[in-house]
């Protein structure tokens, strides 16, 4: 139930007539331009209010409700619930906008074309905002009851290449384009396939946790790392907002799966000679990585930065400090 | 060195802005003391952003400000809380981070330069992020006054002026280090209004929440004083929208006006002046906000209310 009614309110917003459309939009409220109210009814959307709705649904976390405007995707699709569960659209107070916008019409499929805008990260309260141009392929297709709806193609898998780790690149994008709208997009499409890819970045986090409770834990004992893997838990939660930082995403509560780098323990802060290339943290046993998100495994490292790394990466990691 | 980056690290705990918590220094990074310190217009830049504009612990970056509401580096309770919570809040997953940062001297002071660089939000967790190019005025100070030389100077931030910090049109600069400065040196000026607008925000969210539950009840406002926050969570994106900006979790500080419980939507004449939510309790408004209040009223639109403007407010529909 929770989930239909960001639809409904996004479509109050898109189709108009509906009381909180017209309700004034105090300064700090996340504004939707004058057009949304001026659409033609009978079913029909704009490529414009396509994307301007899709953009307010991710920016408030609702992929489910946003994957009704993406082609092929089923808003009901259970695999949708992983991105309640992740947290993966977190934003914070940031929305997202599409501003400028163009839409270049193929010549040769009148339904069919490239939108391209100026997306805006911008947070009403606080006036932090950033914007670069971005833009995403759409197609019209048609409705039995003889409406149109505008929807986002989104990249085919393969081109996004989640899995080599090209994690900032979204296709085949003109210089310039962010791509973020498509990353979106594909995310949403592809629930499962992109998990192991949400897993690897949650992990990351959660291993850069533990290295900021490392460092506080030889704040408060002058630099020395007294502790082993059996009480790694026990001594670093002190210093940790939350246990979960010790389980690898998808996993059952209880098992760490983080490991600490064994040559580390007893040293002290001060004696990591090259702490950049030093292995700290990760994800495994008995100094062997766990790649169980396909060829990328998470490793922190002891000046505090952390490195998907690749199995041949893996072979030249330093162990010792 | 070490010190410091522990205290970074402490400070990103501390404090839990998930800006600072998710810092890290880019691969073979060294972190420089804080301090008056030798630093470069680069490494200033760099630094701010790595620390999420730590306001009161990296006041050093920033050229500040008299301002009494700054607290001091020393000052044991340090800066206000709320603050970095904010700050954390507005972000969300996202670093920050500056390259190709170029250095263009103003040619009537020596001591002034304008950094011009590409700003990055990062988000490591999927592996994204957006650009856009920014500016920001640096000074530079000379550790020994009479000494001048590249190897004893250090460069701060100039904030920009606290009076036009919602001013918007930045043109196609970012804007965003110069506003993030500003913040740093002028939080007793500038967080209140942030406040106060994140207040309407989450107002007119419980007003659409009111107007959904409506529809989902025949228009009747089947709510009291008691239940609105549970019956209502479902319809609103988060439940902290009840809890003022600057409050503990969990804390009740925007209220459902009584005299509009249990009535039809259809019932109420005057829509746009009748209170649906406030800031408040009791039908008394909370004027925490440099001396303004907020209010959702039944057509939906939020105000930002002052003491003058409450007395005309109406309770009863």
């Amino acid at each position: 139930m929770k989930k239909i009614f960001p639809l409904l309110l996004t479509s109050s917003m898109v189709f108009g007539g509906l009381a909180i459309a017209n309700a004034q939009p105090p300064m700090p409220q996340t504004q939707l331009p004058s057009f949304v109210n001026n659409l033609p009814s009978g079913g029909k959307t704009w490529p414009e209010s396509t994307i301007v709705s899709f953009l307010f649904l991710c920016s408030n976390d609702q992929a489910d409700a946003a994957a009704s405007m993406i082609e092929g995707t089923n808003p009901k699709a259970p695999s949708l619930k992983i991105f309640d569960e992740t947290d993966e659209f977190d934003f914070g107070h940031l929305q997202l906008r599409a501003t400028q916008f163009k839409m270049k019409i193929d010549p040769k499929n009148p339904n069919s074309g490239i939108a391209t805008y100026n997306l805006t990260f911008f947070d009403p309260t606080t006036g932090f905002g950033l914007t670069q141009k971005d833009q995403v392929a759409m197609n019209k297709l048609p409705s039995s009851d003889g409406s149109q709806t505008w929807v986002i193609v989104p990249e085919h898998l393969k081109a996004l290449n989640l899995s080599q780790s090209a994690r900032m690149t979204a296709g085949n994008l003109a210089d310039g384009y962010c791509g973020f709208t498509n990353y979106l997009a594909t995310m949403i499409a592809y629930p499962q396939e992109v998990l192991p890819e949400i897993y690897l970045g949650q992990s990351m986090d959660r291993l850069k946790q533990l290295e900021l409770a490392l460092y506080m834990f030889g704040v408060d004992h002058d630099g020395r790392m007294d502790f082993n893997q059996q009480n790694l838990k026990e001594k670093l939660s002190p210093y940790l907002k939350d246990t979960v930082d010790f389980v690898a995403p998808g996993d059952s509560p209880n098992p760490v799966a983080f490991a600490v780098n064994p040559n580390i323990l007893g040293a002290n802060l001060l004696d990591i000679s090259s702490p950049a290339q030093t292995v700290a943290f990760y994800l495994g046993h008995d100094q062997k990585l766990d790649f169980r998100y396909g060829n990328l495994s998470p490793v922190c490292f002891m000046d505090g930065h952390v490195k998907a790394v690749t199995r041949e990466e893996a072979k030249n990691l330093q162990w010792k400090p | 060195m070490r010190k410091v980056f522990s205290l970074l690290l402490a400070g990103s705990l501390v404090f839990g802005t998930s800006t600072i918590a998710k810092a890290q220094p880019p691969e073979g990074y060294t972190v420089p003391p804080l301090g008056q310190q030798v630093r470069s217009p680069q490494e200033t830049i760099r630094r701010f952003l790595n620390t999420g504009g730590g306001l009161a612990f990296f006041t050093d970056l920033v050229e500040m400000k008299d301002d009494p509401n700054v607290p001091p580096m020393d000052d044991p309770n340090g800066p206000k809380y709320e603050y970095y919570v904010a700050l954390g809040a507005s972000l969300g997953q996202f670093e920050l981070d500056a390259k190709n940062i170029k250095i263009s001297p103003d040619i009537h002071n020596p001591d002034l330069i304008t950094a011009s660089f590409t700003l990055y939000f990062h988000d490591p967790s999927m592996g994204f992020q957006v650009k856009q190019s920014d500016s920001v005025q640096l000074k530079r100070h000379f550790i020994h006054p009479g000494k001048t030389g590249v190897d004893n100077e250090y460069w701060s931030i100039i904030p920009g002026d606290p009076k036009k910090y919602f001013d918007s049109n930045n043109g196609p600069r970012s804007g965003f280090i110069e506003k993030l400065a500003t913040l740093t040196a002028y939080p007793g000026q500038i967080f209140p209004q942030i406040f106060l607008r994140r207040s309407e925000f989450q107002l007119k969210q419980l007003g659409a929440g009111l107007l959904m539950f409506s529809w989902d009840y025949d228009n009747l406002i089947d709510l009291t004083q008691q239940n609105f926050k549970e019956k209502l969570k479902i319809y609103i994106n988060s439940p902290d929208f009840f809890t003022a900006p600057d409050s503990p979790p969990g804390t009740t500080d925007f209220e459902i006006n009584p005299n509009i419980a249990g009535l039809r939507m259809s019932t109420f004449t005057d829509r746009k002046d009748t209170v649906a939510f406030y800031l408040g309790h009791d039908q008394k408004l909370n004027f925490r906000y440099d001396g303004m209040s907020a209010v959702c009223f039944m057509d939906g639109h939020v105000e930002a209310i002052s003491p003058e403007r409450a007395k005309s407010l109406r309770w009863k529909p």
